[in-house]
């Protein structure tokens, strides 16, 4: 399965912990440099997409004072090894580029 | 939510209303908590908060979570056939004879019915707007088939016609509007959203 570029950077900033939404969108931010331009709504429709499809599962918040109402995401062995593979896939990609001189020259 | 909401947070609650029901049911608190902290957020101005909350919206017309479905729309322009087949009955049998009521008034109250039935349908005042626009669309093309069918053409060049057409589909918008918020603040029976 192929992932989007923002289900990607999502499932990226969920490998090393739990995270709630805004966490999630800050992680997102940093890791894509910005440039994904990923707003609540399409955060929570990716993420909604990845619970359907197993690849992050919702754990309870514990946090003091934050609202109880808040969900955390994590990571599932499935998640884990779909981004497993996409990294893979991904090397594979720069690697071709490179063999072939594609890559944009600095 | 029980803390006091600042102006922005309360615009963003009025667009989350273009969101069907069934996506703000499942995910309105969350985005509004998450609005909240990007708004407090001293690394996200407020431009690229807007910025971000339109590229939402216009993501949310590619994404069928979001908005109303392809069924709604077809429904839709069902009705707008039958309007346009309803017209061209009419100058067929009664060509240029007044109906014998308040021609402008008819369409009005039917837009209105319009907006309440895709609002109760797919639960958000999205789905009665969305309703409303498609009736408006096919229903302009009356225009075209006026000119088509018996040689009407009132216009000097085709921007004026183009501008017509919208002029015709914009008309649906606000009696669709009073329809859908009608539709959405009537209290419903425990069923899913058709979307």
């Amino acid at each position: 399965m192929s992932l989007s570029r923002a289900a990607f950077y999502i499932l990226l900033s969920l490998r090393d912990r739990e995270r709630h939404g805004y966490d999630i969108l800050k992680s997102v931010d940093a890791l894509a440099r910005g440039s994904l331009g990923l707003g609540p709504a399409t955060l929570y429709t990716n993420l909604a997409r990845m619970l359907d499809a197993g690849l992050i599962v919702e754990v309870d918040g514990n946090a003091e004072g934050d609202d109880q109402r808040r969900r955390y995401y994590r990571l599932s062995g499935q998640g884990r090894r779909a981004l497993a593979a996409e990294v893979k896939d991904m090397e594979h990609a720069v690697k071709v580029a490179g063999i072939r001189q594609l890559r944009p020259a600095r | 939510m029980t803390f006091p909401l600042a102006w922005p947070e309360k615009l963003y609650g009025l667009i989350l209303l273009a969101y069907t029901r069934r996506f703000r049911e499942r995910h309105e608190h969350e985005m509004r908590l998450v609005f909240r902290e990007l708004l407090h957020d001293a690394s996200y101005s407020r431009a690229r908060l807007v910025r971000l909350v339109l590229i939402d919206l216009v993501n949310g017309l590619r994404s069928p979570d979001r908005l109303p479905s392809r069924d709604l729309v077809l429904w839709s322009g069902f009705f707008g056939v039958l309007i346009v087949v309803f017209s061209i009955s009419a100058q067929i049998f009664h060509p240029g004879r007044y109906l014998g009521f308040p021609v402008v008034a008819a369409p009005f109250v039917a837009f209105i019915g319009a907006g309440f039935w895709g609002s109760r349908r797919t639960h958000s005042i999205a789905g009665g707007m969305c309703t409303c626009l498609v009736i408006g669309l096919v229903a302009s093309s009356m225009l075209l088939w006026d000119k088509l069918l018996f040689g009407f053409w009132y216009y000097p060049d085709s921007f004026s016609f183009v501008m017509s057409i919208a002029m015709q589909a914009a008309f649906c918008l606000l009696p669709g509007l009073v329809g859908a918020l009608i539709g959405a603040a009537l209290p419903r029976r425990n069923s899913a959203p058709q979307r």
